[in-house]
């Protein structure tokens, strides 16, 4: 404790242990949605969407949540990550997760924290291996840019099948309801004696 | 003889002494006063330096005075940067140094500060040609570090070309160029010099070196002593050639007051003025701290204090020329050529050489101590000096080449103090960062330690590359890496933000946690209202019903019975979510390790 900046941090760290982290959102869900939604398992303080500037492509919005205490944000996680819950839309579920201190646009500069830079020279046998981490760092940010767009697909494709499975029962549904409101089942029930009112 | 007081341990005098003000008259005002060896007089340009602020403020000097409870206060007139107004400027074209004088009432023209924010005097010339300024010369043109013709209305938030009659309460004559003084504060300018090397250099080394503590010391031992020397001309000529001799001097701009002979700043400002017409007073005061002690014999201790040079010329130019030199600590020789000229409109320029010689040293020295602290500031733009680029150039070239070839370690600390200016709103990120990439100004800089915040990442970027910026932190989501930090930046010009991509990508800028900075140029993702989103399904034909019924809900949120189809398909999804996160899990697992192993493979850490 003791210096002004370290309160602050660990009041900043209290704040991320109240809060909770919300994705698979559609983008149809604006803050007075989420925060609807989530003030049935406690009181929703504040809600900040996080915004997509990097990631290529169609991802669900995220969002962070902050509860009103650590309480709360815990109730929030095992809620959602029980039972399948569903904002603005359905059958995708949303997720819920605990907040981490990196997702935070506003997060306060670490305590004691001390950074260093230097340039390396290119004799320096560092430079080299600075090199490779460099070339490492571009690689894997192309590998994660890969599997986000694997998962898209996946997403879409699943969406898809389920577009089509649920158009395939509606049809059905239809057919049944169609048959029962215009008297061919009751027809046919006599036809064959059957019972059909199962009432 | 005038009080000499100290503020934290930077030298302060009051000067000339105005009335009296306030409700009980218990508000002193004054017309100039001495702080850090620098004279500052009413309407005087000052720099400011306020935390979190990239670039220090710049305004002029309304009012002086000090409270009943000796604080100092000062009113400050602010001049815009264009960058600052850029929202407001539409499509006309600033130049570089342009400053816009706030004018009109409201928020931002001006306000109250306390003395210590001033970092130093900013030679600012007016270059408008109203009737009622003055016109500059086109030396002292060269010689400015910034130039104004234009206002900027802080009440309507516009950019103007005429120039109100009266400004903040005061007449604008006052805040125009000044009828001769001007030259004489002129030539004390850190960027502004061509032939200015020696005066640069002094203003530069004083800034340094009076932040040393040993300096008030020294200045009570020049008080105590008395050890103020008087020479003529060709005295100070032999003692030049002495200083260079020697092996390492200490050069002290706050010294300057005390050892006038009346050790009256008031009197030396007037004096000086006065003189104008007449005569030249060159005032140049070496404080040679010499610790071998064997060129100057002067005082009787082993350390050796003060040179105190009053020369009047029968020139009309009035130059101010201090001698300078860097104190190092631990140095041999950092020796700064101090030449005086009885003609003034011959001098001497010291040559190039010498002084990036002399330079490497202060720099070296003064890094090993402080790292990259203030101390380097002036020091660069003494370096542009020295390599004869004498218009006022960023003095970024010099700082990355020097940081490259030496590759010393430099601790990255925040600025001094904070207070970013916040009288205009901020545009929100989202429009900022689309104008930059339109403009090719944004850069995503990776490999960044995850925990930094934006703040970090603009200190970083001042400290390599000595550019201001705008950055943003990337928000990590379920999306981004754990290992690796990405950020934003936004500079203030394409070719800054090329400049950065370009020696990031040939050089090595290695931060502390071992990772080298990675910069490109990319395009960035704006928000899209009408983004799709896989997972949510509608029956066509109840699709129209369903959104209104969307729109006017206030909750929409609910948890499927398990025995339902949606249940089912909710199901599927957390199964698919599974999955992906187990492909995340792995692929993190995998690049951490890559990171590590390779990580390991760097000597320094």
């Amino acid at each position: 404790m003791g210096t002004p900046t370290k309160e602050e941090y660990a009041a900043f760290e209290e704040r991320v242990r109240r809060t909770v982290y919300v994705d698979n959102l559609s983008p149809l869900v604006t803050e007075a949605v989420l925060r609807t939604a989530l003030d049935q398992f406690g009181t929703v303080k504040s809600v900040q969407v996080i915004p997509n500037y990097i990631v290529p492509g169609n991802i669900p919005r995220c969002a962070l949540v902050e509860m009103e205490n650590s309480k709360e944000a815990k109730a929030v996680v095992s809620e959602i990550t029980q039972l399948p819950f569903m904002i603005s839309g359905m059958p995708r579920p949303v997720r819920a997760r605990p907040a981490e201190v990196e997702m935070f646009d506003d997060r306060p500069r670490k305590p004691d924290r001390k950074i260093l830079c230097r340039w390396l020279e290119p004799s320096d046998p560092d430079f080299e291996v600075a090199k490779r981490l460099k070339h490492l760092c571009r690689e894997h940010s192309r590998e994660t840019e890969f599997l986000i767009k694997r998962q898209l697909q996946e997403e879409e494709k699943l969406a898809k099948k389920q577009a089509d499975e649920l158009k395939t029962h509606y049809k059905k549904h239809e057919l049944i309801e169609g048959v029962m409101s215009d008297g061919t089942a009751q027809r046919l029930g006599r036809r064959y004696n059957l019972r059909l009112d199962d009432r | 003889m005038k009080e000499a007081e100290t503020l934290g341990g930077v030298e302060f005098k009051w000067g000339q002494v105005k009335g009296k003000g306030g409700r009980k008259k218990d508000v002193q005002f004054y017309g100039s006063f001495t702080y850090d060896g620098e004279e500052y007089a009413l309407y005087d340009s000052v720099y400011l330096y306020k935390e979190g602020e990239p670039e220090p403020l710049i305004g002029k000097l309304l009012k002086i005075w000090e409270n009943r409870e000796k604080t100092k206060k000062v009113k400050v007139l602010w001049f815009f940067r264009p960058c600052e107004i850029s929202n407001y400027l539409g499509v006309e074209e600033a130049s570089e140094n342009e400053l816009f004088l706030a004018s009109g009432e409201g928020v931002g023209l001006c306000n109250i500060n306390p003395l210590e924010a001033i970092a130093g005097k900013c030679n600012v010339v007016c270059i408008s040609k109203d009737i009622r300024n003055p016109q500059p010369t086109d030396e002292e043109l060269q010689m400015a570090d910034f130039v104004f013709c234009r206002t900027f209305d802080v009440g309507s938030l516009k950019v103007m070309d005429k120039i109100e009659e009266i400004i903040a309460g005061t007449d604008v004559k006052c805040l125009l160029n000044k009828m001769d003084i001007k030259k004489n504060s002129g030539t004390l300018k850190v960027d502004s010099g061509r032939n200015e090397v020696n005066d640069s250099a002094v203003q530069n080394d004083s800034r340094v070196v009076i932040s040393e503590q040993n300096l008030s010391e020294e200045c009570a031992a020049i008080k105590t002593n008395g050890c103020l020397v008087d020479v003529s001309l060709n005295d100070a000529a032999d003692l030049d050639v002495s200083l260079v001799k020697g092996k390492s001097l200490h050069v002290d701009e706050a010294a300057v007051d005390l050892c006038v002979t009346s050790g009256d700043t008031a009197e030396t400002n007037q004096a000086k003025e006065n003189v104008l017409g007449h005569k030249a007073l060159i005032m140049s005061k070496v404080e040679s701290n010499n610790s071998e002690g064997k060129v100057l014999v002067r005082l009787a201790e082993s350390e050796e204090k003060v040179r105190n040079a009053s020369v009047e010329l029968d020139d009309r130019l009035p130059k101010k020329a201090k001698l300078s030199s860097e104190n190092v600590e631990k140095s041999k020789s950092s020796v700064d050529k101090p030449r005086f000229n009885s003609d003034a409109n011959d001098k001497e320029i010291v040559s190039a050489d010498d002084f990036k010689n002399e330079f490497k040293t202060c720099k070296d020295s003064s890094r090993m101590e402080k790292g990259l602290s203030k101390k380097l500031k002036p020091g660069d733009k003494f370096a542009v000096l020295s390599n004869g680029k004498l218009q006022k150039a960023s003095s970024t070239q010099s700082h990355n080449e020097d940081h490259k070839s030496d590759g010393q370690d430099l601790e990255v600390t925040p600025r001094p103090d904070a207070g970013r200016r916040k009288w205009f709103k901020e545009l929100p990120w989202d429009d900022k960062m689309r104008a930059a990439y339109e403009q090719g100004t944004l850069v995503l800089l990776q490999n960044l330690d995850p925990s930094y915040n934006s703040a970090d990442v603009e200190n970083i970027i001042s400290h390599a590359f000595n550019e201001s910026c705008t950055t943003k932190m990337i928000q990590r989501t379920m999306f981004s890496s754990s290992h690796y930090g990405q950020a934003f930046v936004i500079f203030r010009r394409k070719d800054i933000a090329e400049k950065v991509v370009r020696k990031l990508d040939e050089g090595c800028l290695l931060l502390s946690s071992g990772r080298p900075l990675v910069g490109s140029i990319r395009t960035p993702c704006f928000l899209e209202r009408k983004a799709t989103f896989f997972g949510h399904l509608v029956i066509d034909r109840l699709r129209h019903q369903m959104q209104r019924e969307q729109r006017d809900a206030v909750s929409t949120s609910h948890c499927p019975q398990p025995n339902s189809y949606e249940y089912d398909m909710a199901m599927e999804w957390c199964l698919l979510q599974e999955r992906s996160d187990f492909r995340w899990k792995k692929l993190y697992e995998k690049q951490g390790q890559e990171f590590k192993k390779l990580k390991t493979k760097l000597k320094a850490r």
